[in-house]
């Protein structure tokens, strides 16, 4: 499995030669990407107090970090340090959305909220966006939902979990980031897993059914559905959690191949983006 | 909740029909968190549907929905003393729900429900003597243990009292004191 340029970044750092292809691979990335990016920003920020965007922006490939910032402009006050920075969803267009996830038990949640207009706006976006097969849409819209709450239950996020969506002519991306504890720590909490050691056997754990942190019956079905909804398809899927990244193949969740691989530099919280062509 | 939306709920005798898309003004239904914060806006309005209520949940115009919201909106519901009905769910949202429902192992009823009458229940996840039971209490409508020991001698009256007492907490039977015996009914009774 070839290494995603973010994951390549933060070594690529100490070798400046490197660096110039990394950044220029962030061209063609879209909003789940810079969503992550600025997750990386964020940890970085905490970790050094200094800006990882300064010292890419250093080099001269600014073009690209800078679509990625425009993408992701609302993350910027969480890059900071001060918290969360996002007000609204909808940066920076009606086929685009950044989405602050709110905390279990927020009115944001329920019918009318401000999350179920973000999801109404993926599955929209989809729709306009010429994906005519209906249940296509729903099963997407849906994934992205249960990646949303998943992240808010399970991620113990110092900062708030960021959902993303985008959709072009040339297909439709959905994403969710945080930057807690990771699957690792996470599955740990639940007893029949406390023996894991690694981050990339937690990460091919936690995306098979049934799997969970509580062990409740009815639990651990949120990435099926994501699953569910790409059989079949020409789809993309990306899952890190601290220092490993993980592929999936298959055909139904009964009926898949997870592989993890480890990181050159490991980082906390867990990324999932999915994307695909409009069929 | 709003005033609207309260008025979503129509109460038919002992039967409370709950229209989904409209109450979530939502065709897909998923996460976890979302699920559970549909929970209160269904509690405070069975809160005075009477005693054994049932609960039509109408999945009319609802296009998707993840088992994990269906187990943090509705299995609540087992453990009051209602009787929830699954109506009008499309195939594919149907099969979402049964998933859910054997994930939790929980029985449920099945349904159409069409101009506030509800039609063509039957029994999810139930299998043996459980099933058998149910299709006798379903052909009288109405039944005590005696009654189904008359039918059938082989079997004692205390055996057939546990079968209809264990339907009954499955949430597929309702049940009511007639003189010094339990009368198991099911729900489009």
């Amino acid at each position: 499995m070839e290494l995603h340029p973010l994951d390549r970044l933060e070594s690529a750092l100490s070798r400046p030669g490197n660096l110039h292809g990394v950044v220029s691979q962030l061209e063609s990335e879209d909003l789940p990407t810079a969503a992550e990016f600025m997750g990386l920003r964020w940890i970085w920020w905490n970790r050094h107090r200094s800006d990882l965007l300064s010292l890419v922006e250093g080099l001269d490939n600014w073009p690209a970090l800078r679509r990625l910032r425009a993408l992701a402009g609302g993350y910027e006050l969480l890059v900071n340090g001060a918290g969360i920075g996002l007000s609204t969803d909808g940066r920076p267009s009606g086929s685009a959305g950044l989405h602050q996830l709110p905390p279990s038990g927020s009115h944001q949640w329920e019918p009318g909220g401000s999350f179920v207009a973000f999801q109404e706006r993926f599955h929209t976006a989809l729709r306009q966006g010429g994906m005519k097969q209906h249940r296509y849409a729903a099963a997407l819209t849906g994934a992205l939902v249960e990646m949303a709450s998943n992240a808010v239950e399970h991620a113990n996020s110092p900062a708030a979990p960021i959902a993303s969506f985008e959709v072009t002519s040339r297909g439709w991306s959905f994403g969710v980031t945080d930057v807690g504890r990771g699957a690792l720590a996470s599955l740990r909490e639940n007893p029949a897993y406390g023996d894991l050691e690694g981050e990339g056997e937690a990460l091919e754990l936690m995306l098979k059914e049934g799997v969970s942190r509580t062990g409740e019956p009815g639990r651990g079905l949120g990435f099926s559905n994501v699953f569910k909804a790409l059989v079949d398809r020409r789809v993309t899927l990306r899952f890190r959690s601290g220092g490993a990244v993980a592929s999936w193949e298959g055909e139904s969740p009964t009926d898949q191949t997870i592989h993890s691989q480890g990181l050159p530099v490991a980082r906390q919280g867990f990324h999932v983006r999915v994307a695909g062509p409009i069929p | 909740m709003t005033g609207r939306r309260s008025d979503c709920y129509h109460h038919r005798l002992m039967m409370t029909f709950v229209p989904l898309r409209e109450i979530t003004g939502q065709a897909i239904l998923a996460g976890r968190l979302p699920g559970q914060a549909l929970r209160p806006l269904l509690e405070r309005p069975l809160s005075g549907a009477g005693e054994q209520p049932v609960v039509v949940l109408d999945f009319s115009g609802i296009d998707y929905i993840t088992a994990s919201y269906f187990l943090a909106a509705f299995t609540w519901l087992w453990e009051r003393e209602v009787i929830p009905v699954i109506a009008n769910a499309s195939p594919e949202v149907r099969e979402e729900v049964e998933l859910a429902l054997r994930a939790a192992n929980l029985k449920a009823l099945f349904g159409i429900v069409s101009d506030g009458r509800l039609s063509e229940v039957t029994p999810f996840n139930l299998e043996g003597i459980e099933a058998e039971t149910y299709d006798k209490v379903r052909r009288l409508g109405t039944a005590t243990a005696s009654e189904l020991h008359s039918l059938d001698r082989t079997i004692q009256p205390n055996a057939w009292s546990n079968r209809l007492a264990l339907l009954y907490r499955y949430r597929l039977l309702r049940r009511e004191s007639v003189g010094r015996q339990l009368a198991y009914s099911v729900c489009e009774r």
